[in-house]
């Protein structure tokens, strides 16, 4: 072998060794703050705390949004379970978006809507809207059929619909509980309105009884690969949001269920149409105008478990859902790119942008490299042999120790999983992490980045994906 | 070799790292287990001392000696219930007793509590103290208020909803210098505690006091729906800030009682649409025959909000549905017809 293989080699060995200290030295640091915090309220009486919050006189009025695209299946479910959250004042407002199955003859059947006359302020520009209808049941329920524009156009078009000063943006596939939009307004009622957008901690539906909006009983799926996205949540919980939503460094909060100022979103000219990450775009943009405004506002992320969400349950729609994130993301940070490492927007650009570039979005790329090197070495053998080994030791330490720490938290303070089987069998899949799951996921994730290139080529020629039930979609 | 060395160690290191994790998780599936034992039992407690606890707190029967608590597990069991009684049945005699109950039994438990060194154990006492209505309590609030130590905000704003609940008249002086940086919700909570001669004593004050609290006061007012502060209300309408203004304009809305109809006939005029559309709201109290030309004005708003409000307005009245027709049937103006049509639309 030539000097020149061998240098690159261990060049290449090097940026991945960097790396990786670099990933475990801020997982560490996330977890450490993660661990003060969950240790302070270790114990509070959570019932107390929110029933604070229910009395009518303090909340605000909210209109909730609901996008749907040929969701005949599940939408008369989920608008019942919306009508049933909770909360003292709020509508509900089901945009159809040129649907081409029986969405709307079911919509209108069903709660007995009947068209009406509203001038709708076109404040955010949105493909035409076709007809207004209102629920004679339930006269806060709206339904409004417009030509297809994509879901961020349908947000678009129920944001200029809504008649509140908050909007709160709903999954088809999402399940709430009853306090739900309680919790998740909790940061902005009683920030006295800083926070301008706030959203909720997501977790995994399956396995899980739910019921008329409440939980029923919380169980662990049997499916290894349910299981295994359990304990991703989880970490990503753990290392991500709490950490930074202290600091007002969160970039995501998730698009399943969240709330936002209206007259903030409006200002920012709504949600973008030509991302596939609309909620994380929305929510980085929102993050620049704060700091280009100067303004002391923030966006929080509430820790309570408020939104359960269906996970794909097969390789082909976990594979779909993971490159499409990852190309959201990707989208999001290049578009705010100007953002990173600019002393300008604070802590976001120092912090958040850097991590996110590094760790959530090139992280995969580097992964892949270490993937290869390691089987190369194996079979090269010498020196890079025992570099190899080095570089699996810490691919351990990442993959799955981190994994293995996200479920000790949740086993000892979380507590969604009542039954001890189920956090023994969490526990014992923590540790595969990195044998099968993980380099699963890098691979969908480069994916996704190709995806993103392969995209700019052919700009304008956007696909129309449509909002069927994400990462359901067969 | 240095690097077989090191590998060792890296290795080791890892290997240590994993047992402490496996180490830490059996200890947590331990605990988990306990609690969960410890969670049956206090079940237990619960189902055997059910109906002794029914016959003291409603029945008014004598204390059943088995109700005095021994172990941490029976205040666990004995707190469990009373706050079921108190979430599902409020009568005088009942949160008497229980009261009663725990001045004799877990009075010095509380007071213990208050100082434990665990934030969340000093905020659960302090819920407790106003859920079970601990009045001996209060006086260990009140020193926690003036003592040197630093508590925090979520503490401060529950000692605070301490003293609301128990109508302490020293909430007044705390509140003027408040110990932490609350937010409107919080000022909103805790004065809306007050009884109305504690409101009046505010007011009194009402111009030395920070900017928050007089928008909180103002709101408030409308809240109570109290009809002998309007002219206080009446009185804001002149303040300099819009905020207050709008404010005043709302709580006069809420309590509906607009005396003079001439003091509103400024805000016609406003540059402010929102000034204008709480103008449109309030003429909803006023006799029709008086109010309608002034709507009719602002139904040609140049705003959206006015001229939905003012249509509503109209709308609202018996011969609303009329008026508006005719408005509909002989305007020329886009927006106007526009408005009309959506409000009717609406049946």
């Amino acid at each position: 072998m030539s000097t020149f293989t061998s240098y690159l080699l261990l060049f290449f060995g090097g940026i991945i060794f960097v790396y990786m200290l670099l990933v475990i030295f801020s997982y560490s640091t996330m977890f450490l703050y993660a661990l003060l915090q969950l240790r302070k309220e270790y114990k509070l009486d959570k019932h107390e705390s929110d029933e604070e919050l229910s009395d009518i006189t303090y909340v605000k009025p909210v209109s909730i949004i609901v996008p749907a695209y040929n969701e005949e299946a599940g939408i008369l479910d989920s608008v019942h379970s919306l009508l049933s959250l909770s909360y003292p004042q709020m509508e509900v407002i089901v945009v159809n978006d040129g649907s081409s199955d029986k969405t709307q003859d079911k919509m209108i059947a069903h709660f007995q809507m009947e068209p009406i006359q509203k001038v709708i302020r076109q404040q955010l520009d949105t493909k035409p809207v076709t007809a207004v209808y209102r629920s004679t049941i339930h006269p806060n329920l709206l339904f409004i059929t417009k030509q297809n524009g994509g879901k961020a156009d349908a947000l678009n078009a129920g944001i200029n619909l809504s008649k509140y000063p908050y909007f709160c943006s709903v999954d088809g596939d999402s399940i709430l509980e009853s306090t739900s939009l309680l919790k998740v307004m909790k940061p902005i009622i009683t920030s006295n309105e800083e926070v301008i957008a706030s959203g909720g901690s997501i977790r995994i539906a399956n396995g899980t009884d739910i019921q008329m909006g409440s939980v029923m009983s919380v169980s662990l799926s049997e499916k290894s690969l349910v299981i295994m996205q359990v304990i991703e949540y989880l970490r990503a919980f753990l290392v991500g949001r709490v950490a930074l939503s202290k600091h007002n460094m969160v970039l995501i909060i998730s698009g399943a269920f969240s709330v936002f100022s209206k007259k903030w979103v409006i200002e920012a000219g709504g949600y973008l149409k030509s991302t596939v990450g609309e909620d994380m775009e929305l929510v980085v943009r929102l993050h620049r105008m704060i700091k280009e405004q100067k303004s002391s506002n923030r966006i929080e992320f509430v820790p309570d478990p408020v939104c359960w969400t269906e996970a794909p349950e097969n390789i082909k729609g976990l594979r779909r859902q993971r490159a499409r994130w990852h190309r959201g993301l990707l989208e999001s940070l290049w578009k705010h790119r100007k953002m990173t490492l600019n002393p300008k927007y604070g802590a976001v650009g120092m912090i958040s942008f850097p991590y996110f570039w590094l760790i959530e979005c090139l992280g995969p790329l580097i992964e892949l490299g270490g993937y290869i090197y390691i089987v190369y070495a194996f079979f090269t053998g010498g020196i890079y042999f025992e570099f190899a080994i080095v570089l699996v030791l810490l691919f351990i330490l990442y993959g799955s120790v981190f994994s293995m720490i996200s479920v000790l938290f949740e086993a000892w303070s979380l507590k969604t999983y009542p039954k001890i089987t189920d956090l023994i069998r969490l526990f014992m899949y923590s540790f595969t992490e990195v044998f099968w799951y993980r380099p699963l996921t890098i691979f969908w994730r480069c994916e996704g980045i190709l995806q993103f290139f392969l995209k700019r080529d052919e700009w304008g020629h956007m696909e129309r994906r449509g909002l069927s039930r994400k990462g359901l979609e067969e | 070799m240095m690097i077989e060395n090191k590998l060792l160690l890296l290795l080791i290191g890892i290997l240590l790292l994993m047992s402490l994790l496996i180490a830490l998780f059996i200890y947590i599936i331990i605990q988990r287990m306990l609690e969960t034992s410890s969670l049956a039992k206090v079940e237990q407690y619960m189902k055997k001392h059910n109906v002794q606890l029914y016959l003291y707190l409603i029945e008014g029967k004598e204390l059943s000696k088995d109700l005095i608590p021994h172990t941490g597990l029976d205040i666990r069991a004995i707190e469990e219930m009373l706050v079921r009684y108190t979430k599902n049945i409020s009568g005088e005699d009942v949160s008497f007793r229980i009261t009663a109950y725990i001045e004799r039994y877990l009075q010095e438990h509380y007071r213990k509590q208050l100082k434990s060194s665990k934030w969340s154990i000093r905020i659960n006492t302090l819920y407790k103290i106003s859920d079970f209505r601990l009045y001996f309590l209060v006086n260990d609030v009140f020193e926690m208020l003036n003592s040197q130590k630093k508590y925090s905000k979520q503490e401060y704003f529950q000692m605070y909803k301490v003293l609301a609940t128990f109508e302490s008249p020293i909430l007044i002086s705390f509140l003027l210098h408040p110990k932490a940086d609350f937010g409107e919700m919080e000022y909103k909570k805790l004065l809306y505690y007050l009884n109305q001669q504690q409101f009046e004593i505010l007011i009194d004050q009402y111009e030395s006091l920070p900017s928050i609290l007089k928008n909180i006061i103002i709101d408030i007012v409308g809240m109570k729906n109290v009809v002998e502060f309007v002219p206080f209300l009446e009185k804001r309408l002149n303040d300099d800030s819009l905020e207050t203004r709008i404010r005043a304009l709302k709580s006069i809305d809420q309590i509906g009682l607009i005396r003079e109809i001439d003091l509103y006939l400024p805000f016609l005029q406003s540059p402010y649409w929102e000034e204008r559309m709480m103008v449109a709201k309030l003429l909803v109290h006023v006799p029709m025959s008086e109010s309608l030309p002034y709507l009719q004005d602002l139904l040609k708003d140049s705003s959206w909000w006015v001229r939905s409000r003012a249509a509503q307005s109209i709308h609202s009245n018996k011969k609303g549905k009329e008026i508006l027709e005719s408005i509909k049937a002989t305007t020329n103006d886009r927006f106007v017809f526009d408005m009309v049509q959506e409000v009717i639309g609406k049946g």
